[in-house]
C-alpha cells in the first residue's frame, strides 16, 4: 500500500514537472554551474495559441483588417473628389477605415500578449484568406460602394466566427480568446452590418424614385450628420 | 371668349407635358439610375502638372510603407519575449502618424481637384521593410534611416513641383508650366517641418539610449523603455 502511494507520488511529481518542463528546466540549465547559452523557453503562450493553425488564423484576421482599412480609405478618398463630392459617404468610409486600422493594432497587441507574433507576409492555407489580389473598382457609385462595404464587413464577421469556432472545440478550448473576440468584434460586426444593410436598401429605394440626384444629395447630407 | 380658349389650351398643353413626364418617371422608377450624371465643370482651376501629381501619388505609398514598417516594429517590441512596451507604444503611434501623413496628402490632392480616377492604385499592398531587430537602438537607427529617406523623397518632390517646363496644351500649342508655389510651400512648410522635428527626436533618443547602453547595457535599455512607456522625455 505504501509502495503504491509512493509510486503514485513519484509519477504525479514527474508529471507535474514534465508539464511545466520547458520554462523552469531551461532556467535550471541556464543557472547550473555548467552554464548554458540556451535561450530561455519562457513565454506567455498557452491555450489556443499553442496551436500554430489558430495563431495563423488570428494573424490572417489582423491582415484582413489592415487591408480593409486601405480599401475603405480609398473608397472614402474617391467620394471626397470634387466630382463625386459626397461628404457623408466620405465620412462613413473614413470612419470604417479608421476603425479597421485601430482594430488591427489592437489585434497585434492581443497576439503578442498571448505569446504570439505578428506575421505580415501573405499567409497561406488559412480558411478565411481574403483575396487581396482582386482588383478593386473604387470609382463606384453610391449604391455600389455601400453594397461593397456591406460585403467587406460580412467578410470580417466570417473571420471572427472562424476563429471562434476553432477555439471552442475541446482540444483548443480558450475562453480568453473567445471573450476577446466576442467583446471586441462580433457584436460590433452585427451592428455595422445591420447599419450598412439598412443604408443599402434605403439607397436602392431612393434612387428608384423620380429624382435620384436630389435623393442622393439628401441621403449624403443625412450620412454626414449621423455618422 | 378668346382668352378662355387660350387659357384652356395652355392648361391642356401643361397637362400633356406632365402626363408624358410621369410616364417617363414611372419607367425611371423601374430602372434605378445608379450612377449620377456628371455635369461639365470648367477644369482651368485644376492646375497640378502630371509629373508633380505622380510624385504626390507615389508619396502616399511611401508613407504607407513607413507606416507598415513602424507597425512591424511595434509588433516586434510588444512580444512577451522581447518585452519592451515603451518602444512598442512609440512605434505603434508612429505607424498611425505615418498613416495620417498619407491621408493628409490624399486630402491635398482632393483639394486641388485630383483623384477623380485611378484611386485604386494609390495603395499597393505596402509591406514592412523589416520584421526583427537586435535591440531598441537597432530599431531607432532603422527608423532614423527610414525618416531620412522619406524626407529625401519629399524634397525631390518639391523640386519636381517647382520645375517649370514646356508642354503641349489642349489647343496644340506649346506653353510653359508654372511653379506650383502653393504645393511647394505646403511641402516645405508643413511636411518638411514635421520630418525635421521627427528626425531630431529620433536622433536624440538614439544618442541617449546608446550612452545608457554603453555604461549599463541591458539595464540602460530597460530603463529607457520605461521612460518611453510613461511618456517621459528622453
Amino acid at each position: 500500500m505504501k509502495l503504491q502511494l509512493f509510486v503514485i507520488c513519484v509519477i504525479s511529481v514527474f508529471c507535474v514537472s514534465y508539464a511545466t518542463d520547458t520554462c523552469y528546466s531551461s532556467v535550471k540549465s541556464v543557472c547550473s554551474s555548467t552554464g548554458s547559452s540556451l535561450p530561455l523557453k519562457c513565454n506567455s503562450k498557452y491555450g489556443a495559441f499553442d496551436n500554430e493553425d489558430i495563431m495563423k488564423n488570428v494573424q490572417q484576421y489582423t491582415q484582413d483588417h489592415i487591408l480593409k482599412s486601405f480599401h475603405y480609405l480609398l473608397m472614402s478618398s474617391y467620394f471626397g473628389n470634387y466630382e463625386a463630392n459626397r461628404e457623408g459617404f466620405e465620412k462613413l468610409f473614413r470612419e470604417l477605415s479608421d476603425d479597421a486600422w485601430e482594430k488591427s493594432i489592437d489585434l497585434i497587441k492581443f497576439i503578442t500578449k498571448r505569446g504570439g507574433h505578428m506575421q505580415f507576409n501573405k499567409i497561406t492555407n488559412t480558411e478565411n484568406a481574403y483575396d487581396s489580389e482582386k482588383i478593386f473598382e473604387f470609382e463606384k457609385h453610391e449604391l455600389g460602394s455601400m453594397a461593397k462595404a456591406l460585403e467587406l464587413q460580412k467578410n470580417l464577421a466570417r473571420g471572427a466566427n472562424n476563429i471562434h469556432k476553432k477555439i471552442l472545440n475541446t482540444e483548443n478550448h480558450d475562453s480568453e480568446v473567445a471573450s476577446y473576440i466576442e467583446n471586441n468584434f462580433v457584436h460590433k460586426h452585427s451592428d455595422s452590418i445591420r447599419k450598412l444593410s439598412g443604408y443599402t436598401n434605403d439607397l436602392h429605394q431612393l434612387i428608384s424614385s423620380d429624382d435620384a440626384s436630389l435623393s442622393l444629395y439628401l441621403f449624403d447630407e443625412y450620412l454626414k450628420n449621423t455618422v | 371668349m378668346l382668352k378662355f380658349i387660350v387659357l384652356a389650351a395652355i392648361l391642356l398643353a401643361g397637362y400633356c407635358v406632365q402626363g408624358a413626364d410621369s410616364v417617363l418617371s414611372k419607367r425611371a422608377s423601374r430602372l434605378p439610375s445608379c450612377r449620377s450624371k456628371l455635369m461639365d465643370a470648367p477644369t482651368d482651376w485644376i492646375t497640378m502638372e502630371d509629373p508633380c501629381t505622380e510624385k504626390m501619388r507615389e508619396q502616399i505609398q511611401t508613407e504607407f510603407v513607413a507606416s507598415m514598417t513602424y507597425l512591424a516594429m511595434g509588433a516586434y517590441f510588444a512580444q512577451d519575449t522581447v518585452n519592451r512596451p515603451g518602444f512598442a507604444k512609440m512605434f505603434f503611434e508612429s505607424a498611425s502618424e505615418e498613416r495620417q501623413h498619407a491621408i493628409k496628402i490624399i486630402g491635398y490632392l482632393l483639394m486641388r481637384g485630383k483623384l477623380t480616377s485611378d484611386v485604386g492604385q494609390l495603395i499597393r499592398d505596402p509591406q514592412p521593410l523589416g520584421s526583427t531587430y537586435s535591440s531598441g537602438a537597432d530599431a531607432l537607427k532603422n527608423a532614423l534611416i527610414l525618416e531620412a529617406s522619406v524626407t529625401r523623397k519629399i524634397t525631390e518632390m518639391a523640386k519636381v513641383c517647382e520645375t517649370e517646363f514646356e508642354k503641349v496644351n489642349a489647343t496644340g500649342h506649346f506653353e510653359r508650366t508654372m511653379n506650383d508655389y502653393h504645393l511647394v510651400d505646403w511641402l516645405t512648410g508643413d511636411f518638411l517641418n514635421e520630418q525635421y522635428e521627427g528626425q531630431r527626436d529620433l536622433a536624440g533618443k538614439l544618442s541617449t539610449l546608446n550612452k545608457m547602453m554603453e555604461s549599463h547595457g541591458a539595464l540602460g535599455e530597460f530603463l529607457f523603455d520605461k521612460k518611453l512607456l510613461n511618456g517621459n522625455s528622453v
